[in-house]
């Protein structure tokens, strides 16, 4: 315990960002596969699920192999599956900004993209601030 | 330090760049994926074309070259329709015309926030329209410039929504301060302005909105208010007369006239006026134009007192239209499957079940015993008053050597002594509504419309002879239990003129010798029996059984969308309100459905399978030099088309088909120029000078074809000068019930009227070479949940009622419409875009359309549902959204489905090479150069940019670097 408390002691604020970063990277792409169906995109686009995946599992791979170029991959990794997912709601969001429809952003929407905001502002906050604290030399 | 610093700057770089690269490239496949509708955002250009300036080779010509000319003469036109189409309700005490310099105060919001237009497909920037008070000014009138002022100072009140929901947020009479209120004994004329809102996308919500009742339709209690201090104001002599506004294309509840309290000496309904259309209402205020509009609707004490009202009034207390399937859970049904609507009312709707009820009620038909017309209805179907009295004689009518037109004549006096105006002259029918009729359920309305003229100006004392030709089709009724087509059954057939639904209806009683004395006083008031005749049918008579278009027999087709009929829903019965018993068969219950069968469930499903029509595969690509402009006059099935045909590839054809939004695209291969076209009904959404004509209403209600030819005219010559030209429009549903959203979009709840109005609007439109896209077909009255939603109707109703004006305005004999565009909702359990029954069987081999047809927005709201499988087999020829050369690959191999997407290429190709003013200046030796959007190439460049610089970054980071740990 006194090791681990130690070890937690010597990292720098990146470290703590990132494993939310991988948390809300997973539960964007979980929201998408529950919510991502709508009457104006009947598809799921199995890149943006993917893309998060791959983004979490970097950010993850960050704590072992402490490289700012894998944290800046996971984050440029969620940052393209939340593009994809915008492509793949385009016309929902059109359809309420004409506001023809009285259509409103749904909540299983809401909660995606804020998931996908969570995962990408702390993912680049993480892949800029050390991971390693102050006394320990930052590796590349 | 500094290499450090440095380093940072690179990573940080690196980051910037490679972020945006993401957000560009992914983006820019966004941006690709809405081309169409970034196209015409952007009027940009998909081609170039090398036209001739040879007048031989201008096949369409505008009237305006120049923008300011065209305006004036639009602002004209608006003006005078709107000053046609305005209807005198209600003039007492000599309250209008208002006289020379009167002074007027303006109460409500409706006065400073006056209804020029509606939302959706035909919004127009209102913001530069000239106000209520300008208007009266203009005509000499004072106008309170202090209760105006005060009215405009209120920005937390006027109309609004809330949610779905509209409410009308009035100022409270209370809240005018009393300097204000002091000025109300100089200013003694009260014009108080109701207004109500309505668009697209939403029907008008007839609960939780904040009036007396719920009903956003109805006063609101501040309205109300307003309305009785001005009641009591008017008792103490401080305010002279009341006039009322009815400043909507929905037609308001008018059980405020009488309301105890209220006493309202003038109304007038003025509809949505369009740009310059408030100058007319003040020209008909003021007297410098006689009113001479009649009703196009029934105006109602009761909105909810119709038949197709009191089933939806059953629907909770929200009242809504949609009901669901109560299995939608269990069966995981998606948005666009989970609603349905009913249409329990049969033909009964608007004037043809007041008026029927009432004569029923008058002659002591079973069911009708206790009724009374006058608390339902205010004003009925075709009322309007005149600031001078017309009188009508010399009724006769003759009919042709063919038989097949009756020709009513009839003498118009004006009787006045100081008002000159125009008179409308209706034509009404009474079929015999015999035994057979009451076993096989064909009803027949107690009266019809079936013509109308309108004289020209009638100084006083002056008259004219009108002659109206009647159809002898008229006299046809559906009947789809028995004989399953159209019948002329043997009897007596009266026709006669009045002047309003309720007058024909009074005058056929009396011509049959009901007074009002032999009635026992059920009878409101004597006809006019001299205006009547009767013309006798010896036999049965199935000769519209076979379609005049094309010779093809007329049977039943949509018996897959009567709840009754269809083979998908078992053990339940839908009883249509009947006129054999009106009690009996009132709507009491609502039906509930659920998804029992497979065959429902198969049917309600998307992405059927391609039906295998055995068709061969056709050729692309083939060497030619066919062109659509020398294919111009050429008939549909000349061998030509084939050829040219021949040339395409599949790719172009996808693309031809797919990307149809407000659009159809350039074809290198057959020359075919881009054609652009925009929304909508009541004026070009992109005009250039934001020009919007009233509601249709309106036009509907100046019952003058050759102004409404001379509305689609103008619309032309508007789009035109926008660069499009194609309309979506006009728009022909029925004004059903009063909460119709797209009242302002839709002309009348009677179908004949509406079909003649579409007609003309479709002659003086397509003339300019602007193809009317008429909408929606079918079905699509109402608003809610539309994206999706079944509609359940006998064929009876959807023939004669809701199909009637889509017959008129696309049959080729008729309005000949070269394009339809077809609703949201589903016809039964198929969305309208993807039933042959209906846009073959109908459309095509009884009506004879050689248009093409296109979706609603198809990529956006119907995605889920509006595909590609299933329309273009079943009779869509295009989509309105945003495809792509690729967008059909997985069933190219299909030999059915190729053919059928070169066949809407055809359709397409055939129209605009025809009847589209963007053919102007193509000749034989014509080419078409399709070219990259600019945008597209700009992102492309921008990406490729944005792709090197990030690389550099990246290397420069790692170089920096690794110097900094050096």
């Amino acid at each position: 315990m006194t090791k681990i408390s130690e070890f937690l002691k010597t990292r720098g604020f990146g470290y703590y960002v990132t494993l939310p970063a991988a948390i809300f990277a997973v539960a964007a792409a979980l929201s998408y596969e529950k919510t991502g169906v709508t009457e104006f995109s009947p598809n799921l686009d199995g890149m943006v699920a993917t893309a998060c995946y791959v983004g979490a599992a970097l950010f993850l791979v960050s704590f072992v192999l402490d490289y700012k170029p894998v944290r800046y991959a996971g984050y440029l990794a969620v940052l393209f599956a939340f593009m994809k997912y915008v492509a793949t709601q385009v016309t929902y969001i059109a359809n309420v900004l004409v506001s023809i429809d009285a259509t409103t952003i749904s909540d299983g929407m809401k909660r995606t993209m804020l998931f996908f905001g969570a995962a990408i502002l702390l993912g680049l906050i993480g892949a800029i601030t050390s991971h390693a604290g102050q006394k320990k030399e930052e590796s590349v | 330090m500094k290499k450090k610093r440095r380093s940072g700057l690179w990573e940080a770089l690196s980051v910037l760049l490679a972020s945006l690269l993401v957000i560009v490239w992914v983006g820019s496949e966004i941006a690709v994926s809405q081309s169409a509708a970034i196209n015409n955002a952007l009027n940009v250009e998909g081609a170039q074309v090398s036209r001739s300036d040879d007048e031989a080779y201008q096949y369409f010509t505008r009237d305006y070259s120049d923008a300011e000319a065209l305006e004036a003469a639009y602002l004209a036109l608006c003006e005078e329709a709107e000053s046609e189409g305005i209807v005198l309700l209600r003039n007492e005490n000599n309250a209008l015309p208002l006289q020379g310099e009167e002074s007027v105060s303006l109460f409500l919001m409706g006065s400073v926030k006056f209804n020029y237009s509606a939302s959706g497909s035909s919004a127009a920037d209102t913001s530069g329209y000239a106000s209520l008070k300008d208007a009266l000014e203009k005509k000499g009138l004072k106008v309170n410039s202090a209760l105006w002022d005060f009215y405009s100072g209120q920005s937390d009140y006027g109309r609004t929504t809330k949610g779905k929901n509209y409410l009308v947020n009035e100022v409270p009479y209370g809240q005018i301060p009393a300097e204000v209120s002091a000025t109300f004994s100089d200013f003694g004329t009260a014009i108080v302005t109701i207004a109500r809102d309505s668009g697209e996308g939403k029907d008008i919500n007839a609960n939780k909105s904040d009036t007396v009742d719920g009903s956003y339709l109805t006063i609101s209690d501040q309205e109300k208010e307003v309305l009785e201090n001005l009641t009591a104001l008017k008792k103490d002599g401080v305010i002279r007369k009341i006039i009322v506004l009815l400043n909507s294309s929905a037609t308001l509840q008018m059980d405020f006239l009488q309301m105890e309290g209220i006493d309202v000496d003038a109304c007038l309904w003025v509809g949505n006026v369009g740009k310059s259309g408030i100058h007319a209402v003040a020209s008909v205020l003021t007297g410098a134009v006689n009113p001479s509009g009649r009703l196009s609707d029934t105006l109602l004490f009761d909105n909810c007192s119709s038949p197709a009202m009191a089933y939806q009034s059953l629907n909770g207390k929200a009242k809504n239209f949609q009901q669901y399937y109560t299995d939608w859970e269990e069966e995981a049904l998606n948005e666009t499957q989970t609603y349905y609507g009913v249409y329990a009312e049969g033909i009964y709707v608007g004037y043809r079940y007041y008026e029927t009820r009432y004569t029923d009620y008058v002659e002591g038909r079973k069911g009708a015993e206790d009724y009374s017309y006058a608390t339902d209805v205010a004003f009925p179907f075709g009322y309007g008053l005149s600031y001078t009295a017309f009188s009508y004689s010399d009724f006769s009518t003759n009919l042709s050597e063919d038989g097949e037109t009756i020709e009513v004549t009839v003498k118009v006096t004006n009787e006045g002594t100081a008002q000159s105006g125009k008179e409308s002259v209706l034509v009404w029918l009474q079929k015999p509504y015999t035994a057979y009729d009451e076993e096989k359920g064909v009803e027949k309305s107690a009266v019809e419309l079936v013509g109308f003229a309108k004289t020209k100006v009638l100084s006083p004392g002056e008259s004219e002879t009108v002659t109206i030709p009647v159809e002898r089709s008229r006299f046809k009724s559906y009947d789809a239990n028995g004989y399953k087509t159209y019948i002329v059954e043997a009897g007596e057939y009266l026709i006669g003129v009045a002047k309003d639904a309720h007058e024909a209806a009074n005058s056929f009683l009396a011509y049959k010798g009901t007074t009002a004395s032999s009635s026992g006083g059920k009878m409101d008031e004597e006809g006019r029996k001299d205006l009547v005749t009767a013309l006798s049918e010896s036999s049965l008579d199935l000769r519209y059984g076979v379609s005049a278009e094309t010779g093809k027999e007329i049977t039943n087709q949509l018996d897959f969308a009567d709840i009754n009929r269809y083979e998908g829903i078992e053990d339940v019965t839908l009883t249509y309100v009947s006129r054999r018993d009106w009690k009996g068969t009132w709507p009491s219950a609502l039906v509930e459905l659920t998804i029992d069968t497979d065959v429902m469930r198969t049917d309600l499903s998307s992405l059927k399978a391609i039906p295998d029509d055995g068709l061969a595969m056709p050729v692309y690509g083939a060497e030619g030099e066919m062109t659509i402009a020398k294919l111009r006059g050429k008939a549909y099935d000349d061998e030509a088309w084939d050829a040219l045909l021949d040339q395409m590839s599949f790719a172009e054809q996808a693309y031809l088909v797919t990307n149809a939004q407000f659009t159809t695209v350039a074809v290198e291969s057959v020359a075919k120029p881009e054609t652009k076209e925009d929304d909508g009904p009541i004026g070009v959404v992109s005009s250039t000078r934001s020009l919007s004509m009233p509601c249709e209403g309106i036009w509907a209600s100046t019952y003058n074809t050759e102004l409404i030819t001379r509305i689609g005219d103008i619309l032309a010559e508007d789009a035109l000068e926008a660069g499009k030209s194609g309309l979506y429009a006009g728009g022909v549903n029925i004004h059903r019930t009063p909460f119709g959203g797209r009242s302002a979009e839709y002309f009348s709840e009677d179908p004949f009227l509406s079909g003649i109005c579409s007609q003309a609007e479709i002659m003086g439109m397509q003339a300019k070479g602007v193809i009317a896209h008429v909408k929606h077909l079918a079905f699509n009255d109402e608003e809610s949940q539309r994206n999706g939603i079944c509609i359940w109707l006998n064929e009876q109703e959807a023939r004669e009622i809701m199909l009637l004006p889509f017959e008129y305005s696309m049959s080729k004999s008729r309005g000949n419409a070269h394009a339809v565009m077809t609703g949201f909702n589903r016809v039964g359990t198929d969305w309208a875009g993807a039933n042959r029954n209906l846009l073959v069987n109908i459309i095509r081999d009884e009506w004879n359309f050689e248009g093409y047809c296109i979706t609603d927005m198809a990529s956006s709201n119907g995605a889920i549902y509006m595909t590609y499988q299933d329309g273009i087999p079943r009779g869509t020829d295009c989509y309105l959204g945003s495809g792509s050369a690729t967008a059909l690959d997985e069933f190219k191999d299909n030999a059915s489905f190729a053919a059928h997407v070169r066949e809407a290429s055809h359709r397409i190709l055939y129209n605009v090479a025809n009847y589209s003013a963007v053919m102007n200046g193509l000749s034989d030796g014509s080419s078409v150069q399709t070219s990259t959007p600019w945008w597209m190439t700009t992102l492309e460049t921008v990406k490729t940019v944005l792709a090197v610089l990030t690389g550099l970054a990246v290397l420069m980071y790692a170089l920096s670097f690794r110097k900094s740990k050096q």
